[in-house]
């Protein structure tokens, strides 16, 4: 598959980027990190560390994909996709995105069914998941989208 | 629980197992005999030889569309309710957790599914959440569940506790709801369940 193929399939629909956007949700995603590192340091609840680490996570992503031109079609899961598009700029090989799916569905299940479900242990991993994709992401821009970074 | 592969091996045998696990734990899909064979790996004669005598038993049904044939479980089967419940003990849900978690199963002194599939109540499309208890990290959890995933061709959700941590966590709202809920356990059982219930209110 391809971003091409996704784009045939109706998951994704052509629409150029600009630097301005790009460093944006770069922004975003460390907004997001700042605010995840408050959540650790004031021993917020588990669920809620997740939560802002799974935004920053979520950011990084979307901001990888629109450097491509690209942008997930609404009402087709979102988020999901927007993961899944990883594979695509920082995770070929799929190595991460199998765990930020998990975070993603545990964000969720958090945020709308059962509050208090998530461990320590995932909140960690999450905040770790983070910055990693942060970092991977804009390195990977620099090196394949020169023109949308300064 | 280390009887499940006996168990299920003396219930059922290989094919009639993995034909079983694949029409009961999927309720309300139909499959062609192809699809079957191809799902679990075993070759057409037998499936078919199996899928007749299931049918015969009336715990599975044919459909013919044009010249092939549809096979699903029976809702209508008096012993459905029963069938599903033991499919997913055994061959089901069961087998397939137990096999993924199995290389790190010293790490983990429980675990068990709960929510819809656990009661039995699941629709097509419901995931599976799995509580663990144990020193075992949730990514390694996440790489050791992918294949099963596709096995059962549902999303697992797993949730992974410290043992401090989960006996610290059965006071709260969540657990107290999934711990008097109906659970499949998959390593450990009532008893190992029980004993952490102890040791948190001591």
């Amino acid at each position: 598959m391809s971003l091409k193929n996704w784009a045939i399939n109706r998951w994704l629909e052509k629409l150029e980027s600009d630097r301005e956007e790009i460093e944006r949700l770069l922004a975003n995603a460390d907004g997001h990190l700042d605010d995840y590192r408050k959540a650790v340091a004031s021993e917020m609840s588990t669920d809620a560390q997740l939560s802002l680490a799974y935004d920053a996570i979520r950011a990084s992503a979307t901001a990888a994909l629109r450097a491509t031109g690209y942008r997930v079609v609404r009402g087709g899961g979102e988020h999901y996709r927007t993961i899944e598009a990883l594979e695509f700029s920082i995770d070929p090989e799929r190595k991460l995105i199998p765990k930020l799916d998990a975070l993603r569905r545990k964000r969720n299940t958090g945020a709308y069914d059962d509050y208090g479900l998530v461990s320590q242990g995932e909140a960690d991993l999450a905040g770790k998941l983070a910055a990693q994709v942060r970092k991977d992401v804009e390195d990977w821009i620099r090196k394949n989208h020169a023109d949308k970074i300064t | 629980m280390g009887t499940s592969g006996t168990l299920s091996s003396t219930l059922f045998g290989r094919t009639r197992g993995a034909v079983l696990a694949i029409l009961f734990g999927h309720v309300g899909e139909s499959y062609y005999l192809r699809q079957l064979a191809r799902v679990t790996g075993i070759a057409l004669g037998p499936v078919q030889r199996e899928l007749r005598q299931l049918v015969d038993a009336g715990l599975v049904t044919k459909k013919t569309l044009g010249t092939q044939a549809l096979y699903s479980a029976n809702e209508a089967s008096p012993i459905f309710d029963e069938m599903r419940s033991l499919v997913a003990k055994t061959v089901g849900i069961h087998d397939v957790l137990q096999a993924a978690l199995h290389p790190v199963e010293s790490k983990i002194q429980l675990a068990f599914v709960y929510g819809t599939v656990a009661r039995s109540r699941e629709s097509q499309q419901s995931d599976v959440d799995l509580m663990i208890v144990g020193g075992v990290h949730f990514a390694n959890v996440v790489d050791r569940i992918a294949n099963a995933q596709k096995t059962l061709n549902r999303e697992i959700n797993p949730t992974v506790y410290t043992v401090n941590e989960f006996k610290s966590k059965m006071r709260g709202n969540f657990l107290k709801t999934v711990l008097g809920e109906k659970k499949l356990f998959i390593i450990g059982d009532e008893n190992v369940l029980e004993e952490l219930g102890h040791q948190s209110m001591a």
